[in-house]
């Protein structure tokens, strides 16, 4: 570069020169040469001394320098058409983090408003609730997004967090290839390949609610064809406190589960993966329980047994330069029994197949097929609990088995090669609940420099009914007589049934990225959304039971009566739209020193039809989210790391959750490697209160929890 | 008018001194680390006679902007084996643009490699010996692939299809590397 860029201002200079002649004009020419000069001095200054003292190394002193975690992440402007946040490696181990959900917080766009200590509500672009339903969740391809109840169970998604190769979070539906329920976002887990986890990794921590941590892992090789590794993960951890009483509560969280992953080349054009789990485990609750006799309800601590495999299996093979296909099938078995809502015992087989091809010149094709069946068997959990207490769900059919088949294409069409990039994309999938349903996306790409990236997008996307939707039954709270809520002389209870269809969104977006400087870039998307069909609960008569009469006959006052019912229907009768900013920087100030910024800023408004009421409440969403992470190396053996966020207040996660206040907290880490196996951390978490409350689930199932401050220690050792 | 002039003219070198400092110093570790150990693999590699002959340079090639470019540029002029290093950014990945390349460094997350190597990569004979720090990249068509141990570089080697290129990494360079075919 030193040669290359003095010559290029050597003829600059000459021209200067050249210019000054044969114009005679000094003013202008005088101050072209003297910038000449100058940069020729000044790139000599910068680049003169730039003997990279590395080149003066042998090869195995460069393989011993250590890389400052720092620089892990790329620092191109990232190409994608897409709201994509990625968290890599580097900031999993930094964020000191214990947990997934905890990691998703990093992203911009993404809300992660933690309900008790195992369980979360996490979403994209709004709508957050412990049943989100617009966020589709994968890892290495395999959907953890459970049609029970729409969702995912959070606290039986693990894995050792050392080995997440990194988190993709995709912002805005991504329906158009992943599918239905990629309403709001896609977020694609990743663990690294079986190569990059060979030999030993131990870890162990404790702190206040950890009370104990420890993974053990190991990888090593198949003959000369491959890699594997092994690894055994347990934990226990304390619960929150009730917000209440102030006591303990019983949301303990204990889990233990195993795991491998092979990664294969057979050939030169062919790689391979076969990868499996399995885990059992118990993750309590401060259950809000309801029953039809005094007192009503019950504030008792439940457990849900939980465990669960799958088994996957990948298969690459590049057939030519522009050909290549991917199959991929997998197994995942699940069984929850959880007190007061379900006893569920799912299995879910899949396969999937991608073709790609550039063969034709200026495209990128992709097109793919998948099948999948779900098969469940549902009943009551009456397990630790009085046999008068109401189930909050019940399922008819008991037990169902669904299929669902889908097709995919998507074309990368190069208007301007490598500038500007036309993609379109459709998928076509069919379910049993609401049949065909189409999710179309077009995307514009432009790339004017190698530091900008600028796209826009327009999609559409759907989220079909889960089980609960298509044929349940919801008992969601009671209320007690004589009481604020309820004026009458009978507890009334609140029920839910119905059929909801599917809801759909159209989205458009944009986006800006931009490398400012080599060390400093931001990425900016923006987006504004239109749901139609959401699911709404509509307000029915009230009734008395067991006799069934009205309650405006006074029949509450008949004998015999033991409780009113007010039903609501399920139904889609609401529409909503959403308007929002993400904006997230990278800033490197030093090799040493990185900052890392995310703001996201989101407005949602509800339109329902008279006396319904729609599940996706505009309260539970923050208005404004902001969070700063600073990495810093003062030494390369240590690392200090702050994170610091602040979440606006919820209004309203449902009728009868008092406001959640704006919070701001802090987590801090610190670590040192005396060596280069071994590390040992200590993290703090919630540092700025002694507890805080930032969440709670809309079924209003579990009591109100507040987060403690969290302290621990852990230690990391390489063999 | 005229001090205006100076002014601006003063300015505007300022700040293009400043970021050409800015830059200079900023390639971040990594990628320099990754651009040393590029150069000093060559020491260690045989090329075909017919790809590397008489006192030739050895064209050190890197496709795309990357910080692994701009360390990688500070060999060009250095002694490389017996002879001159020189460095090039190749315009594309066509056999054309890539005449005369005797490494040629891909960038992770370059689109062309994103689903493996192409076979014009790889000619048989034609002593390119390709490098990226692209996951995998050794293991899906490539020869050399960097990727992060513990805080450290480590590579892989695909010896097949370095060998089927015509090229011959020599011992001490196996012996560091993990061979992955």
């Amino acid at each position: 570069m030193l040669k290359y860029e003095n010559n290029i201002i050597f003829v600059d200079l000459i021209e200067g020169y050249i210019t000054m002649l044969r114009e005679h004009n000094h003013q202008a020419t005088l101050s072209r040469v003297a910038i000449s000069v100058l940069l020729a001095l000044g790139s000599t200054l910068a680049f003169g001394s730039n003997d990279d003292p590395f080149f003066d190394l042998d090869l195995q002193e460069v393989l011993n320098l250590e890389i400052t975690s720092v620089s892990k992440k790329p620092q191109t402007v990232s190409r994608a058409a897409a709201a994509v946040f990625v968290i890599t490696s580097d900031d999993i181990r930094r964020s000191g983090a214990s947990s997934i959900p905890e990691l998703l917080r990093m992203a911009p766009g993404i809300q992660v408003g933690q309900i008790s200590n195992n369980t979360w509500g996490v979403s994209s672009r709004g709508m957050d609730g412990r049943f989100t339903n617009k966020l589709l969740v994968l890892v290495d391809g395999r959907s953890i997004y459970t049609p029970t109840f729409s969702g995912v169970y959070w606290d039986v998604q693990d894995t050792v967090l050392a080995d997440i190769e990194r988190i993709e979070v995709i912002r805005g539906p991504g329906a158009a290839i992943w599918g239905a329920n990629a309403v709001n976002g896609v977020i694609n887990i990743i663990t690294k390949s079986a190569a990059a986890t060979q030999g030993g990794l131990v870890e162990a921590s404790a702190g206040s609610s950890d009370r104990g941590t420890g993974s053990v892992r190991y990888g090593g090789k198949v003959g000369e064809i491959g890699h594997w590794r092994l690894y055994a993960k347990g934990f226990e951890r304390e619960g929150s406190l009730v917000e209440s009483t102030g006591a303990r509560g019983n949301d303990f969280w204990q889990q233990q589960r195993v795991g491998f992953r092979t990664d294969l080349t057979p050939s030169g054009r062919d790689a391979v993966t076969v990868q499996g789990d399995f885990y059992e485990g118990r993750s309590g609750e401060s259950a809000f329980l309801n029953k039809l006799s005094a007192p009503y309800n019950i504030l008792t601590g439940t457990t849900q047994t939980v465990s669960g495999g799958n088994l996957l299996g990948r298969w690459q093979r590049d057939l030519s330069a522009t050909d290549s296909f991917t199959v991929q099938g997998y197994f995942d078995h699940t069984k929850r029994d959880w007190p007061a809502h379900v006893n569920e015992v799912r299995t879910t087989y899949d396969v999937d197949f991608q073709y790609r091809t550039k063969r034709l010149s200026g495209h990128d094709l992709v097109i793919g097929a998948a099948y999948r069946l779900s098969e469940d068997e549902m009943s009551a959990s009456y397990t630790g609990i009085p046999s008068n207490t109401l189930q909050f769900s019940t399922f008819i059919p008991a037990s169902s088995s669904t299929s669902l088949y889908s097709v995919f294409i998507q074309d990368d069409i190069s208007l301007l090669p490598k500038e500007l990039v036309l993609t379109l994309g459709t998928k076509l999938e069919h379910n049993d609940y609401s049949g065909l349903e189409h999710q179309p996306n077009a995307k514009l790409l432009w790339t004017p420099s190698e530091t900008t990236t600028l796209w826009g997008s327009a999609a559409r996307a759907v989220r079909t009914p889960s089980r609960i939707d298509a044929g349940g039954m919801v008992n969601q709270t009671v209320l007690p007589p004589f009481t604020s809520r309820n004026p009458l002389n009978l507890p009334v209870l609140i029920t839910a049934q119905g059929r909801v269809e599917t809801e759909t969104v159209v989205a458009y977006e944009a986006g800006w990225k931009q490398r400012i400087t080599p060390t400093l870039s931001t990425d900016l998307a923006l987006f504004h959304n239109r749901y139609t069909d959401l699911r709404t609960g509509l307000f029915g008569t009230a009734v008395c039971q067991p006799s069934g009469t009205p309650v405006s006959t006074f029949c509450f006052l008949a004998p015999g009566q033991t409780y009113v019912q007010q039903p609501t229907s399920g139904g889609n009768l609401a529409v909503g739209q959403s308007y929002g900013m993400e904006l997230s920087a990278d800033w490197r100030v030093r090799p040493d020193l990185r900052f890392q910024f995310a703001w996201t800023e989101l407005r949602i408004r509800m339109k329902e039809e008279p006396s319904a009421f729609t599940t996706d409440r505009e309260g539970s969403t923050p208005k404004h989210q902001l969070g700063l992470r600073m990495a810093w190396n003062p030494r390369s053996d240590i690392d200090v790391d702050l994170w610091l966020r602040h979440v606006s207040k919820l209004p309203l996660i449902a009728e009868g959750v008092p406001t959640v206040p704006a919070y701001n907290e802090a987590d801090i880490r610190l670590a040192w490697r005396p060596s280069k196996d071994l590390e040992l951390a200590l993290i703090g978490r919630n540092l700025l209160h002694k507890r805080h409350k930032e969440f709670a689930s809309e079924l209003l199932d579990v009591q109100q929890m507040q987060i403690e401050r969290a302290v621990m220690g852990r230690l990391s050792w390489k063999f | 008018m005229r001090s205006f002039r100076s002014l601006a003219t003063a300015a505007l070198s300022a700040i293009l001194l400043m970021s050409a400092n800015v830059w200079a110093q900023t390639v971040p570790r990594e990628e320099r680390i990754k651009a040393a150990l590029l150069f000093k693999l060559v020491k260690f590699v045989e090329w075909p006679a017919t790809a590397l002959s008489g006192s030739a340079p050895l064209q050190l090639c890197a496709f795309g902007n990357s910080g692994v470019a701009d360390a990688l540029a500070a060999a060009d002029g250095k002694p490389a084996r017996d002879r001159i290093a020189k460095f090039r950014k190749p315009d594309s990945l066509s056999a054309n643009d890539l005449k005369g390349c005797h490494v040629l460094y891909i960038p992770a997350g370059t689109r062309d490699i994103a689903s493996g190597v192409p076979p014009t990569l790889r000619n048989r004979g034609g002593g390119l010996l390709t490098i990226s720090d692209q996951p995998d990249f050794a293991r899906r068509g490539g020869m050399i692939g960097l990727s992060q141990g513990e805080n450290k570089m480590t590579f892989e080697i695909n010896l097949r299809i370095a060998r089927e290129a015509g090229i011959e990494p020599g011992a001490p360079l196996l012996e560091l590397a993990t061979v992955v075919d």
